[in-house]
C-alpha cells in the first residue's frame, strides 16, 4: 500500500472528501467510498461504458481514471440526474424516456447509457438516430439490441425541448447559463456543473481552453 | 483488475515535470491514460511513480499558426474532433479522430500520448508519418524535435529517451492546393484497427503531384511510410492508374502478420484498396475534381 | 399505468389437448379450439397490454441492487488465483509471502477446502470439477487459490503473491485432436480413463436416413462450425458468501439464474443442512444462461465466510468471466440434406464434433447430453432424420451451455435454416419456395418429428409470408440480380431463416436438473385490502417479470397491474422454481400465476356468492369488467378487492379465512414458438465489410402478455445473434492460451453495428398452455445467425460460395469474395480534374 491522500469532489453538488490510495479507480471512490452504487463495473478494458460519469461535464469511463485525478472536479452519476433543473423534482427527462421507451431490461447499462445521453443532449439538443447511435457507441448494452435506448434519448430530447418551450421557449442550456447570469433565485442550488443548477454553459470553459 | 501501488506526483509546470522525471525511480507518464490505465489494472505496467502531466496547462492546447498545426500534450482526440481549424483544413485529422476507441475514451485520451505509445495499431502516428510532422521533446538537456520519420522504432518503442516528456506534436500548415485524409477499417467501433492508411497530396500549380505523405496503420512493427508509393506519385498527375499503382506498391511495402485482426494477406489487400480510397480523397480536398464516369 | 391499448389479434385455430390445460374459459371454445382473444384491453394492465415497466423506477435512478451493491459490516474480498497455463500439474503453492501482506487474512487451497470436503463441485452433468486445483490444471485460468483480504486492492496484491509451482503438461485446445491416439491425456482424475472421449449420442433412425439418401435424386453436404462464444452478460458472476455463526445460518448473495436449484447444490456439497441455507439473487445484471451453473468462486466465497465468519465478496473479473465461465455452441458439424428435384427433403442427416472442455458441464436436462439438439428436423416434415455426435474434453474451460436458447437448440436451428439454404442453392430453386414446399402444415399439429418431438402448434408458412412482405422480398430479389447484371461494387444479399424453437422445460419426468424436476412455481397471496403479493420460483434477469407476471394476475383477478408486487430470487421467501433460461419463465412459472390465481378466484367464487346472497352456481366471472356478478343480473356484482375484504374480515363459515393459492406447474409438454426472420445486407467487394439494409424479424410466441416487453427480448436476442455471425469468437492459442478472453478481443456489437429492425407477429397460441404462452426471450438469437448467414452466403451465391464460417468478419467475407472471382480494387471508372485553371481532365477508359 502507498499512502492515502485526501481528496475532495463535487458529486451531484454535493462536496465530498474522502481518503484514496493513488491506485485506487475513480469507479470504486465512487461505488464504495462515497456509496454510489448507480455507477457499474462491466470489464476491466474501458471497452463497456458501464462505469461512464461526467466529470466536469463530460462523459468519461470512470474505470479508467484514477480517483485524484479527479480531485478538484464535479461529478455527475446517475443518482444526480433527479437533481437537476430540468427534472423539476422528479425524474430527468432521460430517465423518463428509457421507461417510457423501453430502453432497458436488466438495467446494469442504464447508468452509462442516461449519462452518455445526457452529454449528447447537453450538445446537441436535437441530435438524429446516428449522432445518437455514435453518441452511445462506448456503451455496451446486452440487451436491447439499443433501438429503444434509441427512442429513450429521442424521447428526452423531444421533452427537454417542449418543457423548454413551455418555459418561455429557450432550449435549457440557454436557460441555465442565462439564469446563472441573470436570475439570483437559481444560486439557491448551484452544484457548479456547466449546463447545471445554474451553473456556467457549456463551452465557456473546458472546452474552449483545450483549443 | 486493479493497479500495483504506485506514488502519483502532479507537477503543474513542464520544468517540474522534466524535473521530476529526471529525479524519480521508474516514472512513468500518465497524460490521457486510456491505454495506460487497463495496463496498470492488468499489472503488465507497474511503474513506481506516475508523472502525472494533467495539471500542466502549458500543455493543453491545439492551435495553428504561420508554420504549422501544433497539439500539445494534453490535446485530446475530442479536441480536435472538435477543432474547426482541423475540420477546415486537416482533413486526415478530422477523418482520424472520430475513428479512435469511442466518444468517452476520446474525451481523456491525448493525440501525443497515442503517439507516444507507438502502438503500430495507432491511428495519429500514421497521419504524423503522412504530415511530415515533428514530435517535440523536453529533457535534462532541453528541447530536442525529432521528425516523424524517426521517432517509431519497435512496438511500443521510440526514440525518446529517458527522462524525456513529450510537449507537443506539429504538423505544417497545408500547401495552397493541400488534402489529406485517414481511412480505416475495424471490425467494431471502438476497435483497433485492421488496417489504416494516411495519405496527403500536395498539388503544383499545374496539378501535378509536387508532395505525397502516405502512412500505415498497423500492417508493420511500427506505424509506417509508403515511400515507393510516395514516389510514384510525386510529379505526376492523379488518375486512376495513377492511385492503382500507388496502392499496389504501399500494399508491397507492407509487412502485415496474422492475428485476431485479420490475416496477413487481406491486411495487405486492404492496404491497397485504402490507399486508393484515402488518395482520392485527398485529392478531392486539395481541389480535384473527382467525378463517377458511367 | 396501463396506457397503452393493446392490439387485437387474430388467433389460428389449431388443435388441443383439453386434459392438460388449466384455463377452461381462456382459448378454448366448447369444440376445445381456442377463440380470438376477447380479454385483452380492459385498461387494467391485463394480458396483451404495453404497460411501461414496474421495476424500471430502480434501474434508472441507479437505486438497483445488484450483488457488487451489496456491502456488510466486516466484509472481505476474495480474488481468485488462476493458472497460467492450460495443462499442468501443481507441484507448489506457498501463499507465505501473500499472507504477510498487509491486509491480507487467509490464502485458502484445495487441502483447506478438503478438510470441509468442499474441494469439488459436482457440474450439472453430473461431472465433478475442482473448486481449487488438487492436483491438475486442465484449462487456462483455472482457480487455483483464494485470497481473502480487508479490501479488493489488498486481495490482489495477495493474489500475485502466492507462489505456485506448475510441471507443465502438453495442452490440446481443439476437439477433434483431443480425439487422436496419441493426444495428452486430460482427465486422469476419472478412473480407468484413458482418453478424451467424453461421451457419444445419436437419435433418429440411422438405417431408415441411410435408405433416404441412397435412394435420393438430390443430396448435399456442408460442414459448418458453431464457435465458442460466451453469453458475456454486462454484468460478471459474483457472491457474497455471509455466514451468521449465531442462527447457524449461511446466506449467499450470488448473481444467479437459478436461486433454488443452487441452495439444493449447496446443501450437496457443503452438508450444511438445505433449510439453513439461503440463496439471494437480487438484481442480476443480464445472465443469457452465464448464470445457471455453479462457478468455484461462489464456493470459495461461502466457504471462506464460513471458515472466517465474516461475510466474504467475490466478484469476477471480465477476463475471468470469459475466460473460466461457461461458454456456449463450440460444435463442428456436418450438415445433409436428401431431397428430390423439386425441393422435398426426405431426409436429414448431421454429425456433430462437440467440445465441452475441461468437464462437462453444460447446463441442460441431465438425460440430454446433447441438449435438445435433435430437434434439428427444425420446421420441416421430414419423413427420416439421424444425428450423431461425439464430446471430447479439451484443456479449455468447462461449459457448453445453453446462451440464450433451450439446451443446443440453437446449433441445430443453424444447421437445419444453413442446409434449408444449401440444398435451395444446389437446386436453383428460391429459398423461400423451398421452405414452402416443406413446413409442417397447420393441420399437421400436434405434429411428432422423427427425433420424437411433439410439436404444440405452428402456421410456419403465414410467418415466412409475412416477414417477405415486410422486407419487400420480390423487389430486393431484382435489385439482387441488377446488382449482378451491372457487376455492381456492392452485392446484395437475402437471407432467410424459418424457425422452430422448443422451450419451457420440464415436463418434469424427462426433463430436471441435478435429479429435480423441472416444475415451476407461484404463491399468490391478496391482502386484505386487495393488494397481491405474487412469488415465483423463476429469476429475472431483464426479462421484465416484476411486469408480465403482475399482469398475468391482473388478468386472472380482474384487479390493476399496479396493485400486484411480484417477488422472486430469495429461496427463505419464494415458492422452489427451477429457474430462468431456456425461455422457461413464461411457460412453467407464468402456467403456475395463471394456476395459482384462477385457485383463488375459485375460493373468490364461494366468498362472491355468500356477498351476493345468491347460489353459487348462479355467479359468474366476468372477464372483461373483472367482476362476478348474478348470472342475469350484472348490476348485482363484487369484485376481487371486495371479496379480499370479506375473506379476511367477514369470511363465510364452513370457508377457510384468507386469500392466496400456490400453484407448482409441471408442463404437460413444451412449447414450439416460431418465426421467420429476412435480412438483406449489401458486401464491399473491396473490403469484405457487410451492411445491414433491412432487417425483418416475425415472431409468434403464442399469445402475448407483454408486446413492448416482447419486441424488447426480439431486439436484444437479435443483437447477439448479429454478435454471433458477425464477431463474437472465443479462440486459443497451440499452448491452450485464450486469446479472445477480454471486451478487447471477445467483440460484443455497439449501437454502430447494430441496424434498425422491423418487427411483426403472428399469434398461434399454445394449446395446452393455460395461457396460451410460448415464451419469447431467446427465439432472436436462436433464429438469426442462420438468415445472418444465408444473407452474406446469398450475395456470393451466383459465383459459387455456398457457406460462410462465422464470425463473418471482413477478412473472412473477402476470402470468401477472392475465391469466387468478385472482389474488385476501387478507383475504377473515376475521372479526376484539377478545379480551377490549373490541369486538365484525366479519362480512365477503362
Amino acid at each position: 500500500m502507498t499512502d492515502e491522500r485526501e481528496i475532495t469532489l463535487t458529486v451531484n453538488g454535493t462536496k465530498r472528501t474522502i481518503e484514496v490510495e493513488p491506485r485506487r479507480l475513480l469507479v470504486h471512490a465512487i461505488r464504495e467510498d462515497l456509496d454510489l452504487t448507480g455507477t457499474h463495473i462491466g470489464c476491466d478494458t474501458g471497452n463497456c461504458g458501464a462505469c461512464t460519469v461526467l466529470v466536469d461535464d463530460e462523459p468519461i469511463k470512470s474505470c479508467l481514471t484514477f480517483a485524484v485525478q479527479a480531485d478538484g472536479s464535479e461529478v455527475l452519476t446517475v443518482e444526480g440526474m433527479e437533481e437537476l433543473p430540468e427534472s423539476a423534482g422528479d425524474l430527468h427527462p432521460l430517465q423518463e424516456g428509457f421507461h417510457e421507451e423501453h430502453g432497458l431490461q436488466c438495467g446494469y447499462c442504464t447508468p452509462g447509457m442516461i449519462l452518455a445521453g445526457k452529454a449528447l443532449l447537453d450538445e446537441n439538443p436535437d441530435p438524429d438516430e446516428d449522432e445518437i447511435r455514435e453518441a452511445i457507441s462506448g456503451n455496451l448494452c446486452r440487451c436491447t439490441g439499443y433501438q429503444n435506448i434509441v427512442r429513450s434519448i429521442e424521447y428526452a430530447a423531444d421533452e427537454l425541448e417542449a418543457r423548454a418551450a413551455a418555459d418561455g421557449g429557450t432550449s435549457i442550456p440557454d436557460r441555465a447559463s442565462n439564469a446563472s447570469a441573470t436570475d439570483g433565485s437559481d444560486a439557491a442550488f448551484d452544484c457548479g456543473l456547466e449546463n447545471c443548477c445554474g451553473g456556467p454553459a457549456a463551452g465557456a470553459d473546458g472546452g474552449e481552453s483545450r483549443e | 483488475m486493479k493497479a500495483a501501488p504506485f506514488e502519483h506526483h502532479e507537477p503543474s509546470t513542464i520544468d517540474e515535470a522534466v524535473s521530476l522525471l529526471e529525479s524519480l525511480e521508474r516514472p512513468t507518464i500518465l497524460a490521457g491514460g486510456q491505454s495506460l490505465v487497463p495496463m496498470l489494472r492488468f499489472r503488465l505496467a507497474r511503474p513506481e511513480t506516475i508523472v502525472d502531466i494533467n495539471g500542466i496547462d502549458e500543455l493543453d492546447y491545439l492551435e495553428e499558426d504561420d508554420d504549422s498545426l501544433r497539439l500539445g500534450a494534453l490535446a485530446r482526440h475530442a479536441d480536435v474532433e472538435e477543432a474547426d481549424v482541423v475540420a477546415d483544413r486537416y482533413g486526415s485529422f478530422a477523418d482520424a479522430a472520430p475513428l479512435v476507441a469511442d466518444p468517452q475514451i476520446r474525451n481523456r485520451g491525448t493525440v501525443v500520448g497515442s503517439i507516444t505509445q507507438a502502438d503500430p495499431k495507432g491511428d495519429w502516428g500514421s497521419v504524423l508519418l503522412a504530415h511530415d510532422g515533428e514530435v517535440v521533446a523536453r529533457g535534462p538537456d532541453g528541447e530536442r524535435v525529432i521528425p516523424a520519420d524517426e521517432f517509431f522504432l519497435l512496438p511500443y518503442d521510440t526514440t525518446l529517451e529517458d527522462g524525456e516528456l513529450v510537449t507537443e506534436v506539429r504538423v505544417p500548415t497545408p500547401a495552397t492546393r493541400e488534402g489529406s485524409a485517414y481511412h480505416k477499417l475495424k471490425r467494431k467501433t471502438g476497435d483497433y484497427a485492421m488496417a489504416g492508411v494516411a495519405t496527403r497530396l500536395v498539388f503544383d500549380d499545374e496539378g501535378r503531384i509536387e508532395t505525397a505523405g502516405i502512412g500505415l496503420t498497423a500492417v508493420d512493427i511500427t506505424n509506417a511510410r509508403a515511400r515507393e508509393a510516395e514516389d510514384c506519385l510525386e510529379g505526376e498527375r492523379p488518375s486512376p492508374e495513377l492511385f492503382e499503382s500507388a496502392g499496389e506498391l504501399a500494399a508491397d511495402e507492407s509487412n502485415p502478420e496474422s492475428d485476431e485482426h485479420g490475416d496477413a494477406l487481406y491486411k495487405e489487400r486492404m492496404v491497397d484498396v485504402l490507399t486508393q480510397r484515402a488518395l482520392g480523397d485527398a485529392a478531392e480536398r486539395a481541389g480535384v475534381v473527382r467525378t463517377v464516369t458511367p | 399505468m396501463a396506457d397503452r391499448r393493446p392490439e387485437l389479434t387474430e388467433v389460428s385455430p389449431v388443435s388441443s389437448d383439453p386434459e392438460n390445460s388449466a384455463g377452461g374459459e381462456y382459448h378454448h371454445s366448447e369444440d376445445g379450439g381456442p377463440q380470438p382473444e376477447k380479454h385483452c384491453g380492459h385498461g387494467r394492465g391485463g394480458m396483451g397490454e404495453e404497460v411501461s415497466r414496474k421495476e424500471d423506477r430502480r434501474f434508472i435512478t441507479g437505486r438497483g441492487n445488484y450483488v457488487d451493491d451489496v456491502k456488510k459490516p466486516g466484509m472481505l474480498h476474495c480474488e481468485l488465483v488462476r493458472s497460467p497455463h492450460a495443462h499442468a500439474r501443481i507441484e507448489e503453492i506457498d501463499g507465505s509471502r501473500a499472507m504477510a501482506l498487509d491486509g491480507v487474512v487467509a490464502v485458502l487451497t484445495a487441502d483447506d477446502l478438503l478438510e470441509y470436503d468442499l474441494a469439488t463441485m459436482p457440474t450439472l452433468m453430473d461431472d465433478t470439477q475442482d473448486v481449487l486445483v488438487n492436483d491438475k490444471v486442465k484449462f487456462q485460468s483455472q482457480e487455483v487459490a483464494a485470497v481473502i483480504a480487508e479490501d479488493r486492492y489488498a486481495a490482489k496484491d495477495g493474489a500475485e503473491k502466492v507462489d505456485v509451482s506448475y510441471d507443465v503438461l502438453e495442452p490440446v485446445v481443439d476437439a477433434e485432436t483431443a480425439l487422436e491416439d496419441d493426444a495428452p491425456l486430460i482427465r486422469d482424475d476419472i478412473e480407468g480413463k484413458e482418453d478424451n472421449h467424453c461421451f457419444d449420442w445419436e437419435t433418429g433412425d440411422e438405417e431408415a436416413t441411410d435408405e433416404a439418401f441412397e435412394n435420393a435424386a438430390v443430396t448435399v453436404e456442408e460442414e459448418m462450425f458453431y464457435q465458442r462464444l460466451h453469453p458475456a452478460p454486462i454484468e460478471t458472476c459474483g457472491a457474497v458468501g455471509d455466514y451468521d455463526p449465531g442462527k447457524d445460518k449461511l446466506t449467499v448473495h450470488m448473481t444467479s439464474q437459478a436461486p433454488h436449484i443452487h441452495r439444493t447444490l449447496f446443501a450437496q456439497v457443503s452438508g450444511i443442512p438445505e433449510h439453513k441455507i439461503r440463496i439471494v439473487s437480487p438484481d442480476v445484471g443480464g445472465g443469457f444462461g452465464n448464470k445457471v451453473p455453479i462457478y468455484p468462486g461462489y464456493v470459495v466465497a461461502a466457504a471462506a465466510s464460513y471458515v472466517l465468519e465474516r461475510p466474504v465478496k467475490w466478484i469476477e473479473e471480465r477476463s475471468e468471466n470469459i475466460q473460466s465461465t461457461g461458454f456456449a455452441r463450440d460444435y463442428d458439424m456436418n450438415g445433409e440434406i436428401a431431397a428430390t428435384e423439386d425441393g422435398e427433403i426426405r431426409a436429414i442427416r448431421v454429425d456433430v464434433l462437440a467440445n465441452h472442455g475441461a468437464y462437462n458441464a453444460a447446463a441442460q436436462p441431465s438425460k440430454f447430453p446433447a441438449g435438445f439438439f435433435n430437434i434439428f428436423t427444425g420446421s420441416y416434415d421430414v419423413e427420416t432424420a439421424y444425428g450423431s455426435l461425439s464430446a471430447a474434453y479439451t484443456n479449455t474451460a468447462p461449459g457448453g451451455i445453453a446462451y440464450r436458447c433451450s439446451f443446443r437448440v440453437t446449433e441445430a436451428v443453424y444447421l437445419v435454416e444453413r442446409m434449408v439454404k444449401v440444398l435451395a442453392d444446389e437446386l436453383g430453386m428460391d429459398p423461400a419456395d423451398v421452405r414452402r414446399r416443406n413446413f409442417i402444415q397447420p393441420d399437421q399439429f400436434p405434429y411428432e418429428s422423427p427425433t420424437g418431438w411433439n410439436y404444440d402448434s405452428g402456421d410456419y408458412e403465414t410467418a415466412l409470408d409475412e416477414a417477405l412482405e415486410m422486407a419487400d422480398y420480390e423487389a430486393y430479389r431484382d435489385e439482387q440480380q441488377r446488382r449482378i447484371d451491372e457487376d455492381a461494387d456492392k452485392l446484395l444479399g437475402i437471407g432467410i431463416s424459418s424457425f422452430t424453437e422448443v422451450v419451457g422445460a420440464g415436463p418434469g419426468k424427462s426433463c430436471d436438473i441435478a435429479g429435480v424436476e423441472m416444475f415451476d412455481s407461484a404463491d399468490i397471496r391478496v391482502h386484505p385490502t386487495g393488494k397481491a403479493t405474487l412469488r415465483v420460483g423463476v429469476q429475472t434477469q431483464g426479462q421484465g417479470h416484476e411486469t408480465t407476471f403482475a399482469q398475468i394476475v391482473a388478468e386472472e383477478l380482474g384487479i390493476d397491474v399496479d396493485d400486484v408486487v411480484v417477488e422472486h430470487g430469495d429461496t427463505d421467501t419464494d415458492p422452489y422454481g427451477l429457474g430462468t433460461y431456456g425461455s422457461r419463465s413464461t411457460p412453467v412459472a407464468g402456467a403456475a400465476t395463471a394456476i395459482a390465481a384462477r385457485k383463488i378466484r375459485d375460493k373468490a367464487k364461494s366468498i362472491a356468492a355468500n356477498e351476493l346472497e345468491a347460489a353459487e352456481e348462479d355467479v359468474e366471472w366476468d372477464r372483461e369488467s373483472g367482476e362476478f356478478h348474478v348470472a342475469g343480473a350484472p348490476e348485482r356484482s363484487v369484485t376481487v378487492t371486495e371479496i379480499a375484504a370479506g375473506a379476511y374480515m367477514n369470511h363465510p363459515g364452513g370457508e377457510e379465512p384468507g386469500l392466496e393459492a400456490v400453484n407448482y406447474y409441471d408442463p404437460p409438454e413444451m412449447t414450439y414458438p416460431f418465426g421467420s426472420y429476412v435480412v438483406i445486407v449489401e458486401v464491399d467487394r473491396e473490403t469484405g465489410e457487410v451492411e445491414f439494409e433491412k432487417f425483418v424479424a416475425v415472431d409468434d410466441c403464442g399469445n402475448r402478455i407483454n408486446p413492448m416487453i416482447i419486441e424488447g427480448q426480439i431486439h436484444g436476442g437479435l443483437a447477439q445473434g448479429i454478435g454471433t455471425a458477425m464477431m463474437e469468437q472465443i479462440t486459443f492459442d497451440d499452448n491452450g492460451n485464450v486469446t479472445g478472453g477480454d471486451f478487447m478481443n471477445y467483440l460484443l456489437p455497439t449501437a454502430m453495428e447494430i441496424p434498425e429492425f422491423e418487427t411483426g407477429h403472428t399469434v398461434t397460441p399454445s394449446p395446452h398452455h393455460p395461457i396460451g404462452a410460448k415464451g419469447v426471450g431467446e427465439s432472436p438469437t436462436v433464429g438469426s445467425p442462420p438468415a445472418i448467414v444465408n444473407a452474406v452466403v446469398d450475395a456470393m451465391a451466383h459465383a459459387g460460395v455456398s457457406h460462410v464460417e462465422m464470425p463473418m468478419t471482413p477478412d473472412v467475407v473477402w476470402k470468401h469474395l477472392e475465391e469466387a472471382g468478385l472482389e474488385r480494387r476501387p478507383a475504377q471508372n473515376l475521372e479526376f480534374e484539377l478545379a480551377g485553371d490549373a490541369g486538365e481532365s484525366v479519362t480512365d477508359d477503362d
